[in-house]
């Protein structure tokens, strides 16, 4: 596997590599725009064809979305993350399914949960498990499920919020405490 | 009302979101052309809960009752791939019989899954005598899963660290009972199903694959297995102790309905085999590591990819970690999201309509686990 | 034509004639769930301590705790409330309950006619499955998310340690003390054993995160003489600890002795800024505990505030009392220093007599007696005015202040208090050969019991149930003292027995000094007559109210003159009460 690493390293630029906790799994960051040439290379020359899943986070504090790439090669038992960042202010990318037709789907739901943009996927726009949805896309770390479940459908029971013991104990027979 | 002119030869319709056989809520909007179809687009979204988003609110240990929920019928593979993605991200090692335990009670999933799929493709032709079989036999394995671990369905059993609680006294004597009761009975399946011409004249030729898709867009599980390609997690990636166990991967080679039916067929005899297997190798010993505080518990950032042979195929979970007491993403890859958007979209064209519904099942597509 | 096929399918006609696998219910029996089958909750009542663990640990905010009884000291008086419409069965919280109450029965079916009736709070709704209580989901020994064994502390050996006055326990190392800290389930029950409501869960929690000076800082919002309460504090907290039901309790008094350790200069770590002067002043009599407590907290308040000590250094009993292996001198300056930097004045080797008090009286704006108890009670036996019978107390105070008291050889100390325990260790490390002697068992010891077994493993023997009769001169200038033989009689269910003197046989110790250690009491000799007449008393200490206030005008009173349990962490409690109680009194009085 570090042969392969070290023959991508001299035809790409890859941003920073990590091992993985286990021995079979590499991570690699690439650059966004060498993201396509990175992957036709690894599935026509280093037998990664298995996409297994094509996955957002999103990293709200660094204002940056990631996309990871988990590639498999069934010769060498191997998975490979290949992830890259995009700005999370104007999430666009470009799409893979001309490599992998599967990621379509995947492409679609995480337009729809994470609201990146995949320039080049013609169903991305089409419902995938939202109906009528009117809000930011659900899967942002910003939106507050909580919150809108109340707004939406009420609280069920406002009796059923979460009793603070500690500070049932504390109060108990404490009208001199000092906070 | 809008006339119908003989030059509208083709129809729209719309199939669901009933559960079209044995696999969950989803919905199709097929076109067809006399009662061949010509195109599918597969629709989910009825069975949501938003899985990914609420466990990444919930501290890890609390996601336990939530992972098994997202496919239903098989709860432990999604407990196994969340419990390993933890410890291996937290390092935390698991003692050895917890690993034969574990494997055990993976093992019994995956046989009570297939006995239920074996009814329901069977039912979906019409032949509701298998559905009543297969739904009674599976109930001995549930009845194992109870006294194991204290739930029919969601079982919540296997945690990082290990298995929840040890086997009890004569546990291995009543699964190999079962067992025994589960083999005597699979002759009666062959006769009434795998060997019914009826079944044979429907599903062989049906849903031909070329084999090339297979690698070209992600299938796996049964159905890359019956076209003959060796994929299977255990033995590709062995976890727990599969390395340990002595078993070859079964493919078929016809591409077809029938050949993937024959894999399961003998996946069924394959899993009872495991099972005496583990139990007659089944060491002592402990069967929990202690974790840490699981109410403060934070798990050092990074990411992993874990992956599980269930029974339709390679489930995997991505879990990324940011040091806190929650996790920042858990992505599930539900086997079923290739099969049933890009594999069915490629079945269908020149299909006969009543045999929709056959495909979809002999596919083992699970909404739930598209959509989580 | 594949008649084979064709035939074979027919065969399943054969199970038509076989018994079906569904079983019928006779007379509304039903099947039995397994053994461990979760099903419904049920809750002992007697264990719950209303901790609630269980609702922190579920995830669908099934269980909510409602009030039931009354608080107590470790027992919250709530007590778990299950929503079977958001109930998942996950047992988790069975798994996690720290006092094994919470369990399920391996019952599922239950019918009601409403929704409503689904939320009931087991143990209290009676719903027809306690009697199945011996089958279901139980808590595992092998499997436990509670770590309920105690990070044990490293100490000197005990050979090594009677030969020395250094610190007899080393204190816990980084690593332990965020290992042990890690085991607090943050239930805050121990909130309700600490006299000083300290924010226990809290400071631990910081230590487990390893922020340590952020743990520092929340111990510093109530008390002032941390290093010292983490180590030799009674830690009531300790004893409330929800983790102590199936295991040890959390190390509470270590861990704040972790944290005071880390930090050389307080000054520079604690959040101190005390508020501009008001213009209020505050007369402090005794530098103890409650003393030093009003003192720092009042000052930080913006009152003017002045202490009068009668020793060299200020601490009170935790400087006079505690023998220096418990709390060596370096620990209390350290406290104390940053107490001064504050704007604390304190005027050591100034004692108060009734002139003093007057003027005090008449100076300050308020005046806050902390003298505590410094005067040993007698045993009201013949001959105790022997000069070779000793008070505990002066016996400790003499040796911490660098004194020497010729004890001799062999030395007895009478007591099973705390004061007792430190006598004795005192004597065994200066050189003789002592020992206890004590009126009830060694269970019934009021002193600490991590202490006792200290004793006990330093090889000083503790007899018990002896009964002093009097004391005589003995031989070449040795004490002789006459003792009875006691036997425990249980006079009232459920009450402490009580040692009664077998009659007829005596038996004597021969020693050169014997040690009393059998109680201390106030001493309020330098308050002017007057004043002291008027004051009203509750047996032998002050009566006060809950804002540490006595009967006379100005004059507020904490420390062990005014309350019964008489130990530092409630002298500290007294303190900040008094705080409070003195704000008040002065904001009222413009």
């Amino acid at each position: 596997m570090e042969q392969t690493i070290k023959k991508l390293e001299n035809i790409f630029k890859i941003v920073k590599k990590e091992k993985g906790k286990r021995e079979n799994l590499n991570i690699l960051e690439v650059e966004k725009d060498s993201l396509h040439a990175v992957l036709s290379y690894l599935r026509d020359n280093e037998s990664f064809k298995h996409l297994a899943l094509v996955s957002c986070v999103d990293w709200i504090e660094d204002n940056k979305f990631q996309l990871s790439y988990i590639l498999w090669s069934y010769q060498r038992r191997v998975n490979l993350i290949i992830k890259i960042f995009i700005d999370r202010d104007k999430p666009e990318f470009k799409t893979i399914m001309n490599l992998f037709p599967q990621a379509e789907v995947y492409e679609r739901e995480i337009k729809e949960l994470y609201g990146v943009n995949f320039e080049g996927n013609p169903t991305q726009d089409e419902e995938f498990v939202l109906e009528d949805w009117d809000q930011i896309p659900p899967m942002r770390r910003d939106f507050d499920t909580l919150k809108y479940s109340n707004e939406m459908f009420g609280d069920r029971d406002s009796e059923v919020k979460k009793t603070n013991i500690r500070k049932i104990i504390s109060d108990y027979t404490d009208e001199w405490r000092r906070k | 009302m809008k006339e119908f002119k003989r030059e509208d030869r083709e129809v729209k319709l719309f199939v669901g979101p009933q559960h079209p056989g044995v696999t969950g809520n989803m919905s199709f909007e097929i076109t067809l052309e006399g009662d061949t179809l010509t195109s599918v687009k597969t629709h989910v979204g009825y069975l949501h809960r938003a899985f990914e988003k609420l466990m990444e609110r919930r501290l890890y240990i609390q996601n336990f009752p939530l992972v098994c929920r997202i496919c239903v019928p098989e709860s432990d593979t999604n407990e196994e791939n969340y419990a390993r993605a933890l410890e291996e991200l937290a390092g935390i090692e698991v003692p050895e019989r917890a690993k034969w335990i574990r494997t055990l009670v993976l093992e019994l999933s995956r046989l009570q899954m297939f006995i239920r799929w074996m009814g329901g493709i069977a039912g979906t032709m019409g032949l509701s005598t298998a559905p009543q079989w297969a739904i009674g036999d599976r109930d001995y394995i549930l009845d194992l899963f109870e006294e194991l671990t204290g739930g029919r369905i969601y079982h919540i059993y296997i945690l990082p660290g290990g298995v929840r609680r040890d086997i009890p006294e004569g546990f291995e004597e009543r699964v190999l009972k079962v067992m025994d009761y589960i083999e005597k009975k699979l002759p009666d399946y062959d006769d009434l199903i795998f060997e019914n011409s009826v079944f044979k004249k429907r599903l062989i030729g049906l849903s031909k694959l070329d084999p090339a898709w297979v690698e070209e867009i992600g299938v796996t599980g049964p159905v890359a297995r019956a076209c003959g390609f060796p994929f299977d997690v255990r033995k590709e990636q062995p976890y727990e102790i599969y390395d340990k166990l002595d078993f070859d991967i079964i493919t078929e080679t016809g591409c077809d309905m029938y050949s993937m039916a024959l894999v399961r067929r003998r996946e069924i005899d394959l899993s009872i085999n495991l099972i005496r297997q583990i139990i007659d190798k089944m060491p002592k010993g402990e069967v929990w590591t202690p974790l840490p505080n699981v109410l403060y518990w934070k798990i050092p950032a990074g990411e992993t990819y874990v992956k599980t042979e269930a029974t339709r195929g390679e489930f995997g979970y991505y879990v990324v970690t940011d040091g806190s007491d929650k996790p920042r993403r858990i992505h599930v890859r539900g086997v079923s999201t290739p099969h049933a958007y890009t594999l069915l979209e490629r079945l269908v064209p020149g299909m006969n309509i009543s045999d929709f519904s056959v495909t979809i099942v002999g596919l083992q597509t699970c909404p739930p686990e598209i959509e989580r | 034509m594949d008649i084979k096929g064709i035939l074979k399918p027919l065969t399943a006609w054969k199970r038509a004639f076989k018994p079906p696998h569904t079983i019928e219910v006779p007379n509304k029996v039903t099947r039995e769930g397994a053994e461990r089958y979760r099903g419904f909750h049920v809750n002992d009542m007697d264990k719950c301590i209303g901790c609630g663990t269980c609702a922190a640990i579920c995830e669908n905010e099934a269980i909510k705790m409602i009030p039931i009884n009354d608080p107590d000291k470790g027992n919250s008086g709530y007590r778990p409330r299950i929503d079977y419409g958001r109930c998942c069965w996950c047992a988790l919280c069975v798994d996690i309950c720290p006092t094994g109450s919470l369990e399920m029965t391996n019952e599922y079916t239950w019918v009601r006619e409403t929704g409503d009736e689904f939320i009931f709070t087991p143990g209290i709704d009676i719903i027809g499955h306690e009697d199945k209580k011996d089958k279901g989901f139980k808590k595992d020994d092998k499997l436990n998310f509670l770590h309920l064994e105690r990070v044990p502390m490293r100490e000197l050996d005990p050979k090594e340690r009677t030969q020395t006055f250094a610190e007899a326990v080393l204190g816990y190392s980084e690593e332990e003390a965020r290992a042990e800290a890690e085991r607090c389930v943050g239930c805050g029950l121990c909130i309700s054993g600490c006299p000083d409501r300290m924010h226990i869960p809290d400071y631990i929690r910081a230590i487990a995160e390893g922020n340590d000076q952020k743990s520092l800082n929340i111990i510093y919002e109530n008390n002032p003489l941390p290093e010292m309460c983490g180590k030799v504090c009674t830690r009531r907290c300790e004893f409330e600890c929800s983790l102590g039901h199936l295991g040890e309790p959390v190390a509470i008094r270590w861990l704040k002795r972790y944290v005071v350790e880390q930090f050389d200069d307080l000054k520079k770590y604690v959040d101190a800024k005390p508020e501009p002067l008001n213009g209020k002043k505050v007369g402090i009599i005794g530098a103890g505990p409650a003393g030093l407590t009003a003192a720092y907290y009042l000052r930080l308040k913006g009152y003017e505030t002045e202490i009068f000590e009668a020793a060299p250094k200020a601490g009170g009993m935790t400087f006079l009392g505690i023998p220096k292996y418990r709390f060596p001198i370096p620990s209390l300056d350290k406290q104390v220093e940053l107490i001064e930097s504050v704007g604390v004045k304190i005027n050591y080797n100034s004692p108060v007599d009734s002139k003093k008090f007057k003027k005090i009286y008449d100076k300050y704006d308020a005046v806050f007696i902390a003298t505590g108890a410094p005067k040993g009670m007698s045993m009201r036996i013949d001959g105790e005015d022997h000069p070779k019978v000793l008070a505990a107390i002066d016996f400790l105070k003499t040796i911490n202040l660098g004194g020497t008291v010729d004890i001799g050889k062999e030395v007895v100390v009478v007591g099973g208090g705390n004061v007792a325990i430190d006598a004795v260790r005192v004597s065994k490390r200066l050189g003789a050969n002592s020992y206890i002697a004590y009126r009830r068992r060694v269970v019934d010891m009021p002193a600490d019991e991590e202490e006792i077994e200290a004793t006990e493993a330093e090889g000083i023997p503790i007899y018990t149930q002896i009964i002093p009769l009097r004391v005589e001169d003995g031989p070449k200038g040795k004490v002789k003292l006459i003792y009875g033989k006691a036997k425990m009689v249980q006079e009232k269910e459920g009450a402490r027995p009580r040692p009664v003197l077998i009659e007829g046989k005596e038996y004597e110790y021969v020693v050169d000094s014997i040690i009393v250690a059998i109680g201390q009491r106030p001493d309020l000799d330098f308050i002017p007559e007057d004043i002291r007449n008027k004051l009203e008393m509750e047996k032998r200490i002050i009566k006060v109210d809950k804002r540490q206030m006595t009967n006379i005008d100005k004059v507020f009173a904490g420390g062990d003159l005014a309350n019964w349990t008489a130990d530092a962490i409630s002298a500290i409690a007294d303190g900040l009460r008094a705080v409070k109680g003195i704000e008040l009194y002065l904001s009222s009085k413009k």
